[in-house]
């Protein structure tokens, strides 16, 4: 019962055309990092204007601090420290030379402790990426796993009991949290330190209480997408063709509910980094979130916008990442190149 | 696949007795179905939807949702070769758990073809994925081997292709003949057909049908077909059953059934075809009213992916459609329908030609003679847009997903007034409930949502909102092919009644050619951006003169029925009828 195939017309994915295929994804490649450029740019320009615009005299509070006790200073010495970091020249002759030091990686030295801006950065970032890190290690692995776990079988009573889980840890204010987990693990039990300190066992603490309200909108995400593919047409069919649920669930269904878990995982970053400066602050650890908040009250204007950019770069690079992983995951959204519609 | 030699052994393959199936909270589902599948032979269920027919097919495979209870008094299964050794006479095997059915014993060919690929794997990776799961086959190159030849058995072009695309760069019909052969790697002895053609084209339609007779003889397999469409399963099915709210309420040989049914339930099934709608008043072609809409040579083309040369959509396509006329314009998928409503109700804006309103040429609707650059409706922007708007109304296909689910009806029938300024709260009031009297529907429904209503309601509900602002002309696209028979044919003679009243002229389009023929007073055949044939409907239908609209013709299933050819004089076109009347 062979019905004849049609003439085969081999022309269709000439080299011309997948070399226009080629041409559009490079395209898309430079499209994305240009938003990557806009981003970073964006929130450099915004940072650069809200410290520098406010009415308020960087200087004087300098001073204040410096010489505390030490008498008044004169005008001469705030004019030459003014001469000195370039606070007399106007506002947009400023913000294009901070731009080119920025550019150049020179983010200058800061207002209230004089010394270079890298130095100060660098001492306490790996600090914080640490704990980004050690929290988003936590995070995802754990929404995963919580995910399938809840998704596994549809209206069973697992599923009604942990559906309502993410909810509940994402009422939980992230401060109080912390404490709870200071006051369990390092008052009552002693296993964790329960300020400052380094190395991994003081690190293990900072991040679960960073990673629970975080994991808490992605395991949401990702049951809601589970759960809305199990009643894709395409999932019973596989069931009805008598394939083991365990496959099923994991090579269809994870994989498509995977898609706008991806998107969110980047955008979590972001909260990371902002969840950082509470945590930080209850655990009394040195990192970048207690430094831009002490900085801001000092209105340290170098320090928080090199802390600003960074973290504007830190999230734009792992969105453009997410970005230029898509197309690999989902192959909709590729360029159609090899047009062999028939 | 040597499992030919059963097709003369006239035994049972499938017997299920007893079943019902109910919902928490409801009414049983399917109560008491029983249905027996002789081996090598076609049997359909026919129902509407809400009749079981799906729930009873989805249980036969252990397919129902946990919530439902399900039970049946016996399910036995002929699986051959022998292994079963089963107590039942003639190879029958008791089953008790109906998930063993699956895949092996029982494939299922679904319903819609779009979504049931997974989208992110390659059509390769779904055979290989069943190679490996029925026959153990984890060698990639004898994967590729065996789908490349079953791809070929239905008749798939180009298969080495096809391996490395995904789903969504097949058409429709593709996709089904792929899932067709999905469904024959683990051999199975029954396929399970739930509407496998309802979302296509009559034309694809027609081969999709005509592959699965071919692989039931060569193959020697039995079909248990689902469907509402009474004609496909008259055509296809030797043995009908037909179901109504979960019982069957008859069933029998395909000719017993069509040739004397028994049930009042069939014989309105048959009765219910849009062939038997009241004949339309003749149209007079010689002194016609005057013209309320009017296309001239649109053109319309798309870029077609990067570096490919651009795709013509519609190519010089004139029509005139006077007051109280109605035009339909068919063709298959892609053949540029839908591009052509567009144009003509100021979606989009054509690259030449221009669209005619009263006569006036509708500013911004074509390239002509203005040229220059500018969006749609460019110059006399909003005030020509709304203007042409209150004359030019469009009903969807998809009731269910053209109203908006937030919006009591009453809103959603009262929003074009709303949009348009038209009156104040109580007149709106006022005339929304005029309006739910003309559709027939009662006036309590405006406080209800969207959701809560049937099909047959949401689209009377879409007309209602359409003749809101009195327009001249209603677009209808595809307005009933998503709705039961039943269902369809009151809709379509409410339409022809509110046509009859208010002279309104009607543009449809649809690849129902039943409908066309009963409601049509002129049909336009595309085929490929152009006009293919036009004339008044019942030459077109009677004597085709392009081949192409002789083979839509014949696409359409034909009906044996002696009660459907006596209660009207034109039935639905038959190929018989075109032998006898075309000439070449």
């Amino acid at each position: 019962m062979r019905l004849p195939p049609h003439p085969d017309r081999p022309g269709t994915t000439s080299p011309k055309l997948s070399a226009a295929a080629r041409a559009s994804t490079v395209a898309y490649v430079l499209r994305r990092c240009g938003y990557f450029v806009v981003v970073v740019f964006s929130v450099y320009t915004l940072s650069f204007f809200l410290l520098y615009a406010l009415p308020s005299d960087p200087v004087a509070l300098m001073l204040e601090r410096r010489s505390a006790g030490a008498g008044g200073s004169t005008s001469e010495q705030v004019e030459a420290l003014r001469a000195q970091y370039g606070l007399d020249q106007p506002l947009l002759v400023r913000y294009i030379e901070t731009l080119g030091q920025l550019l150049s990686g020179d983010p200058g030295t800061s207002f209230q402790s004089g010394r270079p801006v890298p130095e100060i950065i660098g001492a306490v970032a790996p600090n914080t990426l640490g704990l980004a890190a050690g929290g988003l290690v936590i995070a995802i692995p754990l929404s995963l796993a919580l995910a399938l776990a809840t998704s596994w079988r549809q209206g069973s009573a697992l599923h009604r009991m942990l559906v309502n889980v993410p909810a509940l840890v994402a009422a939980v204010p992230a401060f109080w949290l912390g404490l709870l987990l200071l006051q369990l693990f390092s008052f009552t039990l002693g296993w964790a330190p329960s300020a400052g300190g380094t190395g991994l066992s003081a690190l293990v603490l900072p991040s679960v209480a960073l990673a629970l309200p975080v994991s808490a909108s992605l395991t949401a995400v990702l049951v809601r997408g589970l759960d809305d593919v199990q009643r894709a047409d395409f999932v019973e069919l596989l069931r009805a063709r008598g394939l083991p649920w365990r496959r099923v669930y994991l090579a269809h269904v994870a994989r498509n509910a995977l898609l706008p878990f991806v998107t969110l995982a980047g955008l979590t970053v972001g909260g990371v980094l902002v969840g950082t400066v509470i945590t930080e602050t209850v655990f009394a650890r040195a990192g970048l979130g207690r430094l831009l908040a002490s900085s801001v009250e000092t209105q340290d204007a170098p320090v928080i916008l090199a802390i600003a950019v960074l973290a504007a770069v830190l999230f734009a690079a792992v969105n453009l990442a997410v970005d230029l992983l898509y197309p690999i995951l989902d192959p909709r959204t590729r360029h159609r190149g090899s047009g062999a519609r028939a | 696949m040597s499992i030919v030699e059963k097709a003369a052994a006239p035994g049972t393959l499938l017997r299920l007795e007893g079943l019902r199936v109910a919902y928490p909270g409801g009414p049983a589902a399917v109560d008491g179905l029983s249905v027996t599948v002789p081996s090598g032979s076609s049997v359909a269920i026919v129902g509407e939807s809400g009749s079981g027919k799906s729930t009873t097919l989805h249980a036969l495979l252990g397919l129902t949702p946990r919530t439902a209870h399900v039970s049946f008094d016996r399910l036995e299964f002929d699986s051959g070769n022998g292994s079963g050794a089963g107590a039942g006479a003639g190879g029958l095997r008791r089953i008790e758990d109906p998930r063993e059915l699956r895949g092996r014993s029982v494939g299922l060919v679904p319903q819609d073809p779009i979504r049931s690929l997974d989208p992110l794997m390659r059509i390769g990776a779904h055979f290989a994925e069943l190679h490996r799961h029925f026959l153990g086959l984890t060698d990639r190159a004898e994967s590729r081997v065996r789908t490349i030849a079953s791809l070929e058995a239905v008749g798939v072009d180009r298969p080495e292709l096809r391996l490395r695309q995904y789903p969504h760069e097949l058409s429709g019909g593709q996709r089904q003949r792929i899932l067709i052969a999905l469904a024959l790697i683990g051999e199975p002895r029954l396929l399970l057909a739930d509407e496998p053609t309802s979302n296509l084209d009559a034309t694809v339609q027609r081969r999709v049908l005509d592959l699965f007779d071919e692989v039931r003889t060569a193959r020697g397999l039995s079909v248990l077909l689902v469907t509402h469409d009474i004609a496909v399963a008259g055509e296809r099915a030797d043995h009908l059953v037909v179901m109504r709210a979960g019982r069957v309420v008859e069933s029998g040989t395909a000719d017993e059934v069509l040739g004397d049914p028994k049930d009042p339930y069939t014989r309105q099934l048959l009765t219910s075809l849009p062939s038997a709608l009241p004949a339309r008043p003749a149209f007079r072609a010689e002194s016609p009213p005057r013209v309320v809409l009017e296309a001239r040579d649109l053109t319309k083309s798309f870029a077609g992916g990067r570096g490919q040369e651009r795709v013509d959509a519609v190519r010089e396509v004139s029509l005139t459609l006077h007051r109280g006329q109605t035009v339909a314009v068919v063709g298959e998928s892609g053949a540029g329908k839908s591009t052509l409503l567009r144009l003509l109700t100021g979606l989009e804006r054509a690259d030449s030609g221009a669209v005619l309103l009263d006569g006036d040429e509708v500013r911004g609707s074509g390239g002509g003679g203005g040229g220059g650059g500018g969006g749609r409706f460019d110059r006399f922007g909003r005030k020509a847009r709304a203007d042409f708007a209150r004359r030019v109304q469009l009903v969807y296909q998809n009731p269910a997903r053209s109203l908006n689910p937030s919006l009591p009806v009453g809103r959603v029938i009262a929003e074009p007034l709303e949009a348009h300024r038209v009156g104040g709260a109580r007149s709106r009031a006022e005339r929304v409930r005029e309006l739910l009297e003309q559709v027939e529907l009662p006036a309590d429904i405006a406080e209800r949502r969207p959701g809560q209503l049937s099909g047959g309601q949401a689209q009377r509900v879409a007309i209602a909102r359409a003749l809101a602002l009195e327009p001249e002309v209603v677009v209808l696209d595809e307005p009933v092919s998503a709705l039961d028979q039943a269902v369809q044919f009151a809709l379509l003679r409410l339409l022809g009644e509110l046509q009859q009243r208010l002279g309104i002229a009607y543009l449809l389009v649809s690849h129902d050619l039943g409908v066309v023929r009963a409601v049509a007073d002129e049909v336009i055949v595309m085929h490929r951006g152009r006009v293919e044939e036009r004339g008044a409907t019942g030459s077109v239908f009677t004597a085709p003169a392009s081949p192409r609209t002789r083979a839509l013709l014949d696409a359409v299933p034909v009906l044996k029925s002696s009660l459907s050819l006596s209660s009207s004089a034109s039935s639905v076109p038959s190929a018989s009828s075109h032998d006898r009347t075309s000439q070449p």
